[in-house]
């Protein structure tokens, strides 16, 4: 297997929080290979997004950060803000979940384009604007040169996340983060946008972070899943061994809540309660209390990610795999 | 065949705008519900489909009588709400309810969870009493929460809890027919999937009618007997679930169902997306709004309106060539 473009080790994040602290993300473990597209599939509140912010830096100054993101073989954590600066925009780039709150309305797109293209290459406006053409018509807009005058309220949400993937591609990163990109779209526009991600990797060989709720966004152009679940990874498998056989219960829940265009439609299985606060986690491992398998062994400790292999990991000690197969 | 709990005829919903040209007093219409008919059966579920600004939630407003319509009737047990004096339309509306989109904001932060929950019968003429308040605390149960939590307020609970308030609000009066806008939208996957099972045990004890308007075509698949698919303020095609589903017959219809995410990756394949966006309902397209994206467009769709025709019992379609799109889309020359 080649070098892995990003590599996080027992990345922990913290925010203090009254006398203590709260870990918003605990001991993460995941790499991403050039190309490959990684979908951090989770709840609201599992960490999903702090690992995004961590990996590009962007994190607010009171998080308390250990472990490291190794991005092209340089650990990323603690690196000074300059630095960073360089990486960013540069070498990944970043798309969020809310195409409205992430352009300045007061600036024309072209204006934002240009601002991004000339920020890492020394260029003359014009080349910019040509610049900024190619990628607006590169992420599919008609008409690219007369829309590049266009303020973001004349855009709609669609075509606003196209023109924050064309700011995001304007230096050709080797890495994009996208953010929920597509959950505050129409599903045709969803469509739409999950093939222009797709194309992006197969075009300029883009590696993709893409982070979700959705587990039919996953099926529809992820390979590999990590799945988190209050701050830690309880399962990372291939996007087959994902649907096909989950290890985590979890996962199975997840996948079981999820309502699906399949050929049946039957009832929905869900998971009983709620998200543990998480300034008062359980004992042991996090989902027990949730846990239809719960076996008292379960709220002693918290299970490390078990190897299962083929790349699979779950974080149950009572994952299938791990009862036929006697992995380590 | 009998009279259906609610029948929408022609129902017509204009917004004049504010003209961009500061010297031109002409009010530019948005056409945002434009000739909508359809009827809901007792204890049956429709579900009203569409994207963004297709005139779905507009169409559940103007039900309620919360917006007026520009034309068009409503017919609830045979009467019509939209002619109706205020002091009936105030007893009628005990049986047509409504669960919001947003619980964070349909919920008021001042008041406690159990007068939230009785308002609609205090709306109704009804007097606190010890009787009430037992009675709120059995919907808190019925909806899944406990009946302690009849004093606490709406911020102390969660995204998924609030929902459930305001599912027991709606319920609280014994409603006939519930309006469901977007109710499960918001809420994370394995919520949504409890409100959802909630809303169907629901309806089978209490035998309500459901208008479950929705975007999300895999969520509409396990709760709506039949589906009405909308764009851009008109109904394009009707059918039972298993036909909408199945043998969708508008093009639109076909583009949308192939572009909800697969349920498995082994599904994954590529597929004739939908071009282009929807058009401004300020300025939609002449004939079938849907011509200028469609693959079967030919010059017909571009001058005439297609109506809403029967292919089957039960199945109505918009669209000139429904005897052509049999068999799923067309493919698309590339």
């Amino acid at each position: 297997m080649s070098a892995p473009l990003l590599d996080i080790r027992n990345l922990s994040i913290g925010f203090p929080a009254g006398k203590g602290e709260v870990l918003a993300v605990n001991d993460v473990n995941f790499s991403v290979a050039p190309r490959e597209l990684v979908g951090i599939v989770g709840e609201s509140g599992s960490g999903k997004s702090v690992t995004a912010l961590a990996i590009i830096g962007l994190l607010p100054p009171n998080a308390r950060v250990s472990g490291e993101i190794a991005f092209a073989g340089r650990n990323l954590v603690g690196l000074p803000q300059r630095q960073l600066r360089g990486l960013r925009g540069k070498e990944m780039g970043m798309i969020f979940q809310e195409p409205m709150t992430s352009l300045n309305p007061v600036f024309t797109v072209g204006d934002q384009i240009v601002e991004a293209v000339r920020a890492h290459e020394h260029m003359s406006l014009k080349a910019a604007r040509d610049r900024a053409t190619e990628l607006l018509d590169k992420v599919g807009i008609p008409s690219p040169r007369r829309r590049l005058d266009d303020y973001p309220h004349q855009m709609s949400g669609g075509m606003r996340q196209r023109v924050m993937i064309a700011i995001a591609l304007s230096s050709s990163p080797k890495l994009l983060i996208a953010d929920e990109p597509t959950t505050a779209l129409d599903v045709t526009i969803q469509a739409q946008l999950l093939d222009l991600l797709n194309g992006l990797r197969e075009d300029f060989g883009t590696a993709i972070v893409l982070i979700t709720h959705n587990m039919g966004v996953m099926a529809e152009i992820a390979d590999r899943v990590v799945v988190m679940y209050c701050s830690r990874v309880v399962e990372e498998a291939g996007i087959f061994d994902l649907f096909d056989r989950p290890q985590h219960p979890y996962t199975e829940g997840l996948l079981g809540s999820t309502p699906d265009m399949g050929e049946t439609a039957h009832r929905l299985t869900t998971i009983r309660g709620g998200m543990p606060n998480p300034a008062d986690l359980p004992p042991g491992c996090l989902f027990a209390p949730r846990c239809d398998k719960a076996i008292a062994q379960c709220t002693t400790a918290q299970p490390p990610l078990f190897e299962l292999g083929d790349g699979q990991k779950a974080a149950c000690i009572l994952a299938p795999k791990l009862q036929t197969e006697g992995a380590t | 065949m009998t009279q259906p709990l609610l029948a929408v005829e022609g129902l017509v919903k204009h917004f004049a705008l504010k003209s961009e040209n500061w010297f031109d007093r002409s009010r530019p219409l948005v056409r945002a519900v434009d000739n909508v008919s359809f009827s809901v059966g007792h204890r049956e579920t429709l579900a009203l489909v569409g994207e963004s600004g297709c005139g779905k939630s507009t169409t559940g407003r103007l039900i309620l009588q919360l917006i007026d319509p520009t034309a068009g009737a409503v017919r609830f047990e045979g009467a019509d709400l939209v002619t109706m004096a205020p002091q009936a339309l105030r007893r009628a509306r005990k049986d047509l309810q409504i669960i919001f989109q947003d619980p964070h904001a349909s919920l008021n932060p001042r008041m406690s969870v159990e007068d939230i929950i009785l308002e609609p019968l205090y709306a109704q003429g009804e007097r606190p009493s010890a009787a009430m308040r037992t009675y709120a605390g059995d919907l808190l149960e019925k909806v899944g929460l406990s009946r302690r939590h009849a004093q606490r307020f709406a911020h102390e609970f969660s995204g998924g809890q609030r929902q459930r308030i305001g599912i027991a609000r709606a319920i609280a009066p014994k409603p006939k027919f519930v309006i469901c806008d977007e109710a499960v939208s918001a809420l994370d996957v394995s919520v949504q999937a409890q409100i959802i099972n909630l809303l169907q045990d629901l309806q089978e004890e209490l035998g309500m009618s459901y208008l479950f308007i929705g975007h999300d075509l895999a969520v509409v698949r396990h709760i709506a007997d039949r589906v009405a698919v909308m764009y851009l303020g008109r109904i394009v095609e009707t059918a039972p679930k298993t036909t909408i589903y199945a043998a969708p017959r508008h093009p639109y219809t076909q583009a949308l169902l192939a572009s909800a995410p697969v349920p498995h990756p082994r599904l994954r394949k590529t597929r004739n997306r939908l071009r282009g966006e929807m058009p401004s309902p300020l300025n939609p397209p002449s004939g079938c709004h849907f011509h200028p994206r469609c693959p079967l467009a030919q010059d017909v769709c571009k001058t005439d309106d297609p109506v809403l025709r029967t292919l089957e019992s039960g199945h109505e379609v918009a669209c000139h060539f429904a005897e052509l799109t049999a068999g799923g889309p067309a493919p698309r020359p590339s």
